[in-house]
C-alpha cells in the first residue's frame, strides 16, 4: 500500500494542473514522499493522501459483503443447487413419482398405458438416475396441486413455456419448438416439485442432451398422425 | 404580466451542469442494459423479479433530471412569469411517488409470497452449449447491475450540491445505496441454491421496502419543497445561508436601518423579498433601491429576483 502512495499523489497533482495554472497546486512536483509546489506549499504525502484514498476504499459493511460472497461462491461451485426438500437424493435409486395428464401427442394414454414424447423423455431420465417410474394419471389441475403438495415429483402434461402457471411452477428450459395445429410456436417444458432445484436442474442438464431437432421430427410426426388418422 | 428575467447558469455551474447530464445519459445507457442481463436472466426469482423493478426505477430520477434541466432553462414568458423551475420539484414528486407505490406494490408480493408458501426453483440454463445453474448467470447479473452504480452514485454526489439539483442529489444516493439491495437479492438467489426457498421472498422484500423508504423520505422532501420549506442546503444538512448573507448584505447598507428577508426556493434558484426601514435622508431612494437589487443578486448566482419593499418601520410580529 506504502509504494501505491505516490503515485496516486501526484496523479492528483496532475489533475489539479488540468483545472487552471493559478492553483498553488499547478505545478506541484512531488519527491521522496514529500509534495511541494513553487508556491511553497508542502505537505507530507502520508496522513493526507491516505485519507483521501481511504474514501474510495470498500467500508467495513462491503468488506463483510464481499468476503461473505467469495466464501459461498467457493463452497457453491460444486455443491449448487440443493433442493428444498431433498428430492433428487430420494428419488436416485428409488421411485420418481410422475403425474401424467392427458395431452396428445405429448401424453397419451393407450390400453391403459402411458404413452407419448414426455413419458417417454421422463422415462430415459428415470433410468438415468437409476429410479424407476410410478405414473399418476390426472386431470392437470388437480396434479398441478399434487405438485405444490409434494406428491409428484415430476409433470408432463404438454405444458409450454407459457402455461398460465408459470410462476408457480418450477418449469425446465425448453426441450422442443413446435408448431402447434393453429400454426403458433410452442414451446415444451415439464414441471418439477417447486423448491426442487437440483431435482429440476438434473432434469434440465438430461433434456440439453437430447437430439432437439430428433425431437422435432417425432412431435411433428406424432402431430400429423393424431390430425389424419 | 411582467416575466422575471431571463436566466443563466454561471459559467463553471453550466460545466458542471453538462457533466451531470452526461453522467445522467451514461446512467441511462448502463441500466437499459443491465435491466436487459437482469430481464434475461431472472426466471421465477421473486427476488430477482424485485431486483428488476428497482434497477427499471431506478431509471426514473435520471430521465427526471435531464428533462427537468431542459425545461427549467426555458426562459419565463407570459404564461410562466416566473420561468420553469417550478418542473424540478413537480418532476422530482412523481418520480418519488412512483417509487412508493412499486416499493408497496413488489412488498406486499413478497410477503405473499412467503406466506403463501410459494417456492422458488432455479434450475438449469443453457449457455453457449453448456447447461449451467441459472443462479450463476442471475449472480453475474446482479454484480453487473451492483458494482458500476456505486461508482456513477459517487460521481453525481459529488456534482449534486454544486448545481444545487434535489433530483441528481436523491439520485444520486439511492445509485450509491443500490449495492446493499443487489446483495440482499445475491443472498435470495443463492438461497434457493442451498435449498432455503424462502431466502428468496425475504430478499425480495428487503429490497422492496428499500425501494419504498428511498420513495417516503423523497415524497417528503418534495412536497416540503412545493410547501416552499425555509431554504435548505441540497445535501440536507442544515438551512441554506444564503438568507442570512442577504440579510447582512442589506443591513450594511448606510441608508437602511433594520431589515427583513424572506427567500423561497424555486428549482434551482431563489425568489424573494426584502423588507427595508431607511434611515436618514430618503433623497434617491428609488435609485438606492435599484442598486440594492443589483448587488444582492451579484452575492451568489442563485439568488434570481429580489423586491425590496420600503417601510416606515418592521411589521408587528406575534
Amino acid at each position: 500500500m506504502a509504494d501505491d502512495l505516490p503515485r496516486i499523489a501526484v496523479r492528483i497533482g496532475r489533475k489539479r494542473q488540468n483545472i487552471g495554472n493559478d492553483s498553488p497546486m499547478a505545478d506541484a512536483r512531488f519527491s521522496k514522499g514529500r509534495f511541494e509546489s513553487d508556491h511553497g506549499i508542502r505537505c507530507r504525502s502520508g496522513p493526507r493522501f491516505y485519507r483521501q484514498t481511504e474514501k474510495t476504499r470498500p467500508s467495513a459493511h462491503q468488506r463483510l459483503a464481499l468476503v461473505f460472497l467469495s466464501v459461498v461462491l467457493l463452497i457453491g461451485c460444486d455443491a449448487l443447487p440443493r433442493d428444498s426438500a431433498g428430492a433428487l437424493n430420494r428419488v436416485r435409486g428409488g421411485e420418481l413419482r410422475v403425474g401424467v395428464a392427458d395431452h396428445p401427442p405429448w401424453v397419451r394414454f393407450e390400453d391403459g398405458r402411458v404413452a407419448g414424447l414426455e413419458p417417454e423423455l421422463i422415462e430415459a431420465w428415470a433410468t438415468e438416475l437409476g429410479a424407476r417410474v410410478s405414473w399418476k394419471p390426472g386431470a392437470e389441475a388437480e396434479l398441478i396441486e399434487a405438485l405444490h403438495h409434494r406428491e409428484v415429483d415430476v409433470l408432463a402434461a404438454g405444458l409450454d413455456s407459457k402455461t398460465p402457471y408459470k410462476a408457480e411452477l418450477g418449469l425446465t428450459q425448453p426441450y422442443v419448438e413446435v408448431e402447434d395445429r393453429h400454426g403458433s410456436k410452442k414451446k415444451h417444458v415439464l414441471a418439477v416439485t417447486p423448491g426442487e432445484s437440483a431435482l429440476l436442474f438434473s432434469l434440465d442438464q438430461f433434456l440439453a442432451a437430447r437430439d432437439e431437432a430428433g425431437l422435432r421430427r417425432r412431435a411433428q410426426q406424432m402431430q400429423q398422425e393424431r390430425a389424419h388418422p | 404580466m411582467r416575466a422575471t428575467d431571463a436566466f443563466d447558469l454561471p459559467p463553471e455551474k453550466e460545466r458542471e451542469l453538462q457533466k451531470a447530464r452526461r453522467l445522467e445519459t451514461w446512467t441511462l445507457l448502463y441500466i437499459a442494459s443491465s435491466a436487459t442481463f437482469l430481464g434475461f436472466t431472472m426466471g421465477t426469482s421473486q427476488a430477482m423479479q424485485t431486483s428488476f423493478f428497482e434497477d427499471v426505477l431506478s431509471a426514473v430520477p435520471a430521465a427526471a433530471f435531464l428533462v427537468c434541466t431542459r425545461l427549467a432553462r426555458r426562459k419565463p414568458d407570459q404564461d410562466f412569469p416566473y420561468g420553469y423551475h417550478g418542473v424540478v420539484s413537480i418532476g422530482y414528486l412523481t418520480a418519488s411517488l412512483a417509487l412508493v407505490v412499486m416499493g408497496a406494490f413488489l412488498l406486499i408480493e413478497a410477503a405473499m409470497k412467503l406466506i403463501a408458501n410459494e417456492r422458488t426453483t432455479i434450475g438449469g440454463m443453457t449457455l453457449f452449449g453448456h447447461t449451467v445453474w441459472a443462479g450463476w448467470p442471475m449472480l453475474a447479473a446482479v454484480a453487473y447491475t451492483a458494482i458500476p452504480s456505486v461508482f456513477l452514485g459517487r460521481a453525481k454526489l459529488k456534482l449534486a450540491p454544486q448545481i444545487h439539483d434535489k433530483i441528481l442529489y436523491a439520485d444520486a444516493n439511492m445509485m450509491k445505496a443500490d449495492w446493499m439491495a443487489e446483495t440482499a437479492t445475491a443472498i435470495g438467489v443463492l438461497g434457493v441454491g442451498f435449498g432455503l426457498w424462502w431466502l428468496d421472498p425475504v430478499a425480495a422484500a428487503l429490497v422492496s421496502a428499500d425501494i419504498l423508504k428511498d420513495g417516503v423520505v423523497n415524497v417528503y422532501v418534495a412536497v416540503r419543497d412545493l410547501m416552499e420549506h425555509r431554504p435548505m442546503k441540497t445535501d440536507r444538512s442544515g438551512p441554506e445561508p444564503l438568507p442570512d448573507e442577504l440579510h447582512a448584505y442589506i443591513e450594511g447598507l448606510d441608508w437602511v436601518a433594520s431589515a427583513t428577508v424572506r427567500l423561497r426556493e424555486v428549482g434551482h434558484v431563489f425568489f424573494g423579498e426584502v423588507c427595508v426601514t431607511p434611515h436618514g435622508s430618503l433623497e434617491d431612494l428609488p435609485a438606492k433601491i435599484r442598486r440594492a437589487v443589483e448587488d444582492a443578486k451579484s452575492i451568489n448566482w442563485r439568488l434570481h429576483d429580489v423586491t425590496i419593499t420600503v417601510l416606515d418601520q418592521q411589521p408587528a410580529r406575534d
